[in-house]
Formats: structure tokens, sequence, C-alpha cells
């Protein structure tokens, strides 16, 4: 029991090191992160749960068999949401139509939202909790993604540049296009509605 | 079976492992070694081109063509300047997908880029590296002085008052001197006193533009005699003032006596 715990809390890079030799540690790490993922996943395919753990199936199979390869300068959480996104566009390319909206279920993302951009008072809160699915789809898909990961993963800076292989520069130029874009769509509706 | 599980009984069925380190050492390390193959190449693609357009024939351009725009337009190194572009952007594709490469941006690395090759460029044209192998070049690659190198060509023309080699032997008695063109054919040309640098003995095993009139099978009689490049010309100055120096030095020496 007490060594259950202990190996609960061991650092991400440890469970990497230790599951190359030993796969129940890189149980652990799928435990970890399957639940963030299997959402991230659905977020930015709006896929149904059962392909959306078919895909996060490959996503831990590529992990490990790529596990030699994590570079330890980079956070874990990044490299796999990194392979997660890639693996979910490539998924996507293959065999799923573009989604009518974004798949979210977290409130704090709307208070996120609402935090960092400054949309109009008339947009109440009931509006934007009932749009922003269709927001996001109407975004260009640059704009799209990097909001998702800022506002609903709820990501920062250098982390979103890690996982879409931007500098960080380009990376807030990006975020701060995306929300002068959600302002606008979201404005725009709430104007025809 | 929950998610963890499942994958687990795949690793086990399918006996997957992870790509050995080693596999993964050689894949990042080819992407440095080829970031920097580009790199250096860049390099020497900036050295040729720096030489190219330094020792372009500026001083003698209306003996070659009369108007100076469509001496330009005809001179200018357009192949190397597209490989070094070419070679910028292999650079650039191959630095970006090092492991940490996407954290720079494209400013940073095109200043890398254009800095270090402009570096070791300068050292490779300096040293006289990029002068040579360009020789080399149009000596060994079918077609290279007729397309790229097109100054070779330019000065092995004879019949039209223009030619190159290198000068094998200075005979000042005898107002003669020596050279080797870069079909390895030997000319004898006449000079006189006039046509001549100051100090004749200088000129040898130096590469020379000459300017003048074929009298002969063979043989050239010069009007202008002028170092290949810069490089050479700065050799020829060198020894030169060495030699004065020396001269004075005997002067004051007998004088003394």
């Amino acid at each position: 029991m007490g060594e259950n715990t202990q190996i609960e809390k061991l650092s991400d890079n440890e469970l990497v090191r230790r599951s190359i030799s030993d796969q129940q540690y890189f149980a652990i790490l799928v435990r970890r992160y399957e639940e963030r993922l299997l959402r991230y996943i659905r977020r930015i395919s709006n896929v149904q749960v059962e392909e959306a753990e078919d895909i996060l199936q490959e996503v831990f199979l590529k992990v490990y068999r790529k596990l030699n390869d994590f570079d330890d300068a980079l956070p874990f959480s990044s490299w796999v949401y990194r392979i997660t996104r890639n693996q979910t566009i490539s998924a996507f390319r293959k065999r799923i139509r573009r989604p009518q909206a974004v798949w979210w279920d977290s409130e704090d993302a709307i208070l996120n939202i609402r935090a960092e951009i400054d949309i109009d008072k008339d947009v109440d809160q009931t509006f934007l909790r009932e749009h922003i699915g269709e927001v996001l789809v109407e975004m260009d898909k640059k704009y799209k993604e990097v909001l998702i990961l800022r506002f609903l993963e709820e990501k920062s800076y250098n982390e979103i540049a890690d996982i879409v292989k931007k500098p960080a520069g380009t990376v807030a130029t990006l975020i701060h296009r995306a929300k002068k874009q959600f302002k606008k769509i979201i404005e725009k509706k709430q104007q025809t509605f | 079976m929950d998610i963890a599980n499942k994958i687990l009984d795949t690793i086990e069925k399918e006996h997957i492992t992870p790509v050995p380190k080693w596999k993964c050492m050689v894949h990042s390390y080819g992407i440095w070694v080829m970031a920097g193959v580009f790199l250096i190449l860049s390099s020497f693609a900036a050295a040729i081109l720096v030489e190219m357009i330094v020792d372009n024939d500026w001083d003698v351009y209306s003996d070659i063509n009369g108007s100076f725009i469509s001496f330009v337009i005809e001179t200018l190194p357009y192949v190397w300047f597209i490989s070094l572009v070419v070679l910028y952007l292999l650079f650039r594709y191959t630095f970006r997908h090092t492991k940490q490469g996407y954290r720079y941006t494209w400013f940073i690395v095109a200043a890398v880029a254009v800095g270090g090759s402009i570096m070791v460029g300068s050292l490779l044209y300096v040293t006289g590296v990029s002068s040579e192998a360009n020789m080399a070049l149009s000596h060994h690659v079918p077609g290279y002085k007729d397309v790229v190198y097109k100054r070779v060509g330019r000065w092995q023309k004879p019949t039209k008052g223009r030619l190159s080699g290198v000068v094998s032997l200075v005979e000042e008695e005898k107002n003669i001197i020596k050279i080797i063109d870069t079909g390895r054919g030997e000319w004898v040309i006449i000079v006189t006193s006039s046509t001549l640098p100051q100090n004749t003995r200088m000129l040898s095993e130096k590469r020379v533009r000459i300017i003048g009139v074929q009298t002969g099978d063979k043989v050239f009689t010069a009007n202008k005699i002028l170092p290949w490049g810069v490089r050479d010309k700065r050799k020829i100055m060198a020894e030169t003032k060495s030699e004065r120096k020396i001269n004075e030095v005997r002067n004051i020496k007998q004088r003394a006596r």
C-alpha cells in the first residue's frame, strides 16, 4: 500500500525512465493522463467516446515505442499532448469529417474566456455556454487549436508552444488573434440571435 | 478492461518494445549533422559568391563589355546565389526538425545561418580555399566554367585579346614571361616595360589576366598584365614591398662600406 503511494508520487520523467524496463510503470503514466487526453481528443475532434478511446490507445502505444526518444528538457505533459494532437489530426484526416461543434464539458472554460476576452456585456453567460462550441468550429483552425489549449486545457504559453511546436512569441500572437476572432464571432452571433 | 490494461495487453500480445536508444540518438544527431553540413555548404557558397563578386573584372569591364549594366547582368553569379538561398532553406528546415528547433523564430534561425555562413565564408575567402575550390570545380566539373564560373572562359579567348593563366617563368632580360593557361597549354607572353607591373619577378607563380593581341601560335603580346584576383594583387604588393625593403637595407649597407 505504502509502496503504491510512493510509486504514485513519482514524477512523470521518473516514470518514463522506469517504464522503459518495466511496463507496470507505464500503466501508471497511462492512468495519470488518460482522462485529460481523452477529453482533449474529443475537444479537438468532436468524436464519440469509443472513437476517442481508439485514438488514445494508439497515442499511448506510440508514446511507449518512443519512450527512449523523450527529451528530458521538455515536460512529459507537453510531449504527450503533442503526440496526442498529431495522432488525432492524422486520424481525423483519415476517417473523420470536420465536426459541426467542438465538444466541451467544462464550466471553467467559460470563466477563463470571460476573464481573458473582453466580450460585450450583452453576451450573457448562458448564451456563451450554448454557443461556445459553434464559435470554436467557425474559427480558423490555427486559432481554435490554441484557444482550446489555453482555455479548455488551461495550458501556459510555453506549454502550448511545445505542443504545437511553434516559438512562444508566435503562440502569443496566435492567442491574441484568436481572442479577437472569438470576440468578433460571438458578438455577431449575439446580434443575429 | 480499462485503457491502461488494454494497452499493456496489446504491448504484451504484439511484443511491442520501445525503439532502442541508439536509434533515437542516431536520428537526433543525424538531423544535427545534416543541419551542420548545410551550414558549412552555405558558408562555402557564401565564400565563392563573395569571391565572384569581388573579383569580377570591375577594373577592365569596358574591355570586356562596353556597357556597365549589361556587364553586371551578364556576370552576376546567379547559380551560387540560388544555391546559397536553397542551402539556407535546407538548413532552416533541418534545424526546425531538431528536438528544440521549433522554439526559435524564423528570424533567429536566419540570423544564425547568415551570421555563421558569413563568418566561416569569410575565413574560406581570406585563406583562399574558396578560390582554389572554384578553380578546381571549373577544372573537374563539366560545364561549370560555361554555366557558373564564366570568368575562366572569358579569359580564355586569345583571339579576342584576353588570356589568363599561372605564371610559370619570368625572363626579365628577354622581356618574356610564360604562363600555363586553364587548359594546361603553355603560352609565351611578350612584354614591354610599359605593360608590366613594377616588379616582374613578383608575378612568378601568380595567376594573372592579360589583355593584348595574339601574335603567333601560343604567343601573345601583352598590353596589360593584371592580377587574377584581389588575393593575388595583395600577394604581389606584399612581396614587392618586402623586396623593396630588402633592397633599401642592402643599399644602406653598401653605402656604409
